[in-house]
């Protein structure tokens, strides 16, 4: 136990957490303050949806589809020109987080949509009798009876951002990634690759029970 | 005034097309509790909810007060003269009773006091003071059919659509359902439209009745009339006086 807080101190690994905290922390916003809205459009504009666009729904389903497709290291790659345009640099934590943010919006986009799709018809057809217009629907009734999956979907966006952003330690992105990288790659100290290892485990342990926490407390169903 | 007139409604389909409803003439009166009865798949719900507005009619009128409400599609207007209860109940999960009820309300921006105020009068009504603060899932069948009625009530429609609001429900609350619509319906003088295929439910509480088989009305009159001189096998099926 000694030797594993030893190690954890002599390779600044809380100073590694944290950015990796950081990174996944900013992402996790921007990809539901983005994800969350396209979920709802996609999920409304589907042929049985709320409001049904069909050209809109299947372009959207087609970019997310598309992006979703394409391996977290090679997305990270093809935006440095962007990353680089919006954030002034293409490596450390804030320049991941924007490959992180555009990497995951597609997948909350998902998670909100398949939410939505849960719900039962019954009730949004009960609404539309009782008034309810597309917006009051979206706010009143997705958004509420959603609440416990959309958390769920949190610990699930912010585990695969972490396993995104370890990724991005190979190109200098900072974070715990960078630290197994650098020690237990390129140095072959297996022992600092464990203690980064442990601390991952811990770290998506922690995420899943806090928000499974939260979800199980909320959910009144 | 409730009238279909020449409603029909077919549903289309790769292999053959389900002719739901086909040209269906009703006249539901005001104050009336107006019953249609018949099998499954005999069409009862579709007519139902092409009066809700939640299926459009290929052919026809809907017309409710002098208005024919089948052709608006801006809709939120006509529901204030219509409340509707489902057999399913239909509740938001994630809400209170509280809250459920006071749904209506607060999309038709009701000022936050007479939410307040109409959603107490509507759980004495239906005997559920309290359950206010308690959620869906930890009440009993006829207590979510409870909550369903107050929800419909809410904003004090004139028109209530009941879909099979029973059929999930034992004998004795049943009963009690019924025994609660029957009081709502006199105190309020609502009229109301009632699907079920059960000729008990009908006998007990409405005053006519229109039975359905395959999307077509078979025959219509006082339930005192229908009962005692059927013209239909169907109708005389489902009093029990005629054998599969």
């Amino acid at each position: 136990m000694n030797e594993f807080f030893q190690i954890f101190r002599e390779v600044n690994m809380l100073k590694g957490l944290g950015e990796t905290i950081y990174m996944v922390g900013i992402s996790t916003i921007i990809s539901y303050a983005v994800g969350l809205p396209l979920g709802v459009i996609v999920a409304i504009t589907d042929q049985n949806g709320l409001t049904p666009r069909s050209l809109l729904h299947r372009l959207l389903g087609w970019i997310i589809n598309m992006t979703r497709s394409i391996p977290y290291i090679i997305l990270l790659v093809a935006l440095i020109p962007f990353t680089i345009f919006l954030v002034g640099t293409s490596v450390g934590p804030r320049a991941v987080a924007v490959s992180l943010s555009i990497g995951a919006i597609p997948f909350v986009g998902r998670v909100v949509e398949s939410s939505i799709k849960e719900i039962d018809r019954g009730v949004v057809e009960a609404a539309i009798c009782m008034g309810a217009s597309t917006w009051d629907i979206i706010w009143k009734v997705f958004l509420v009876e959603t609440i416990p999956s959309l958390i769920r979907g949190i610990s699930l966006t912010m585990i695969m951002l972490i396993g995104y952003s370890a990724m991005a330690g190979a190109v200098g992105g900072g974070g715990l990634g960078d630290i197994a990288i650098r020690y237990g790659f390129y140095r072959f100290e297996t022992d600092v690759m464990l203690v980064t290892l442990v601390v991952l485990i811990l770290l998506v342990q922690v995420i899943q029970l806090v928000f499974e926490g939260i979800a199980k407390k909320i959910n009144k169903k | 005034m409730l009238q279909i007139i020449n409603v029909s409604k077919t549903f289309q389909s790769l292999d053959d097309d389900l002719h739901a409803l086909c040209s269906i003439y009703l006249n539901i009166e005001e104050e009336d509790i107006f019953g249609i009865i018949g099998l499954s798949g005999a069409g009862k719900s579709t007519l139902l909810r092409s009066i809700a507005g939640l299926e459009t009619i290929d052919q026809g009128q809907i017309v409710l007060d002098n208005l024919d409400i089948s052709q608006i599609k801006n809709r939120k207007q006509i529901y204030k003269n219509i409340g509707v209860v489902f057999q399913g109940y239909n509740l938001l999960m994630q809400r209170n009773v509280y809250h459920n009820i006071a749904f209506p309300m607060v999309v038709n921006h009701w000022k936050k006091e007479d939410i307040n105020r109409r959603v107490h009068e509507l759980l004495v009504m239906v005997g559920l003071t309290d359950k206010i603060y308690a959620y869906p899932q930890t009440l009993s069948g006829g207590q979510k059919q409870r909550v369903a009625i107050a929800r419909a009530l809410a904003i004090n429609p004139k028109y209530l659509l009941l879909d099979e609001v029973t059929s999930a429900l034992d004998p004795v609350t049943t009963k009690q359902i019924l025994s609660l619509l029957k009081s709502i319906h006199d105190q309020y003088h609502l009229t109301i439209v009632m699907i079920t295929h059960e000729m008990g439910l009908v006998s007990s509480i409405c005053n006519r009745v229109a039975v359905i088989n395959q999307g077509m009305i078979e025959e219509t009159g006082k339930t005192d009339d229908v009962m005692t001189h059927p013209t239909s096998d169907l109708t005389r099926l489902l009093l029990g006086k005629e054998k599969l």
